[in-house]
């Protein structure tokens, strides 16, 4: 019986663990956008920030209204900056198809940090 | 004798059966749990963020698109391409009773961004333009390098 205890012990802690790991998971909202800058629908708001993540032979170069970022660090403090200058306008996140997801989701977090609310992820083609 | 006696009585057994019982159903609770989340949610490297609202993913409702490395696309256990998970969603949407499809999309955090749009482009072709990313909280205070 101790023995069967001890099992059944080991089998609803190892469970318990697995069920919390899952959850330790969160998310990010975000807007997906099939349209262009001035293509219409945004005309009618304000012109949405642009922000460019483009892939090169090091890595990854990002870039805020075509001006470059060394890092995710100084898109987030250019957004801030944009942000306190120019209040909650519109973003779009515009990447090459060969960028990993991961810097995408690095640059919705981005301005998330700096308060912009209404991001949207440019969802055209490879080019977009 | 009895010294013997009293001893016996000190030493009596303690009733375990109940506290099995009690075991056994939180052990099914947690297999059960755990198997409802592996058919939905498919073992993937998400990608961090600081920003994320943990309160959104508990929300239960959420319609989860998988997407691997490799860019294979996995709804509940199932691998779908793009024409047939623009079917599938599509009946998904009908059969909806009221409001809109509420979709959560894990992407690896190594997948293409081109594999990503395609999906994106998806729902939006089907007027779905509010989804929510899962992300997991940074591990560390490391940020993402642009390298």
């Amino acid at each position: 019986m101790a023995a069967m205890v001890d099992i059944v012990f080991l089998l609803l802690i190892f469970f318990m663990c697995t069920s919390s790991i899952s959850q330790l998971e969160s998310s990010l909202s975000s807007q997906v956008s099939h349209l262009g800058p001035g293509s219409g629908r945004e005309s009618e708001d304000m012109l949405p920030y642009i922000i460019r993540l483009e892939r090169v032979s090091e890595g990854v170069l990002v870039s805020l209204e075509d001006r470059p970022c060394a890092t995710f660090e100084g898109l987030f403090e250019r957004l801030r900056e944009t942000y306190t200058r120019g209040g909650d306008g519109p973003v779009l996140i515009k990447g090459q198809g060969t960028v990993p997801y991961r810097y995408m989701v690095a640059a919705l977090d981005a301005c998330r940090r700096a308060g912009f609310q209404r991001v949207a992820f440019s969802a055209k083609g490879e080019d977009s | 004798m009895r010294l013997h006696r009293a001893k016996r009585e000190y030493g009596s057994e303690i009733n375990i059966a109940p506290l099995i019982d009690v075991v056994f159903l939180l052990i099914i609770f947690f297999l059960t749990v755990s198997h409802i989340t592996q058919v939905r949610v498919e073992a993937l490297s998400l990608p961090e963020a600081a920003e994320a609202d943990k309160s959104k993913y508990l929300a239960s409702g959420h319609f989860i698109i998988n997407v691997h490395k490799n860019g294979r696309v996995v709804v509940s256990g199932e691998t779908y391409e793009t024409d047939s998970l623009e079917l599938m969603l599509r009946a998904e949407q009908q059969n909806m009773s009221s409001g809109g499809l509420s979709v959560l999309l894990r992407g690896d955090r190594e997948a293409l961004w081109a594999r990503m749009s395609e999906i994106m482009q998806v729902l939006t072709k089907l007027g779905i333009n509010q989804i929510n990313v899962a992300v997991l909280e940074p591990s560390g205070s490391d940020q993402e390098s642009l390298e």
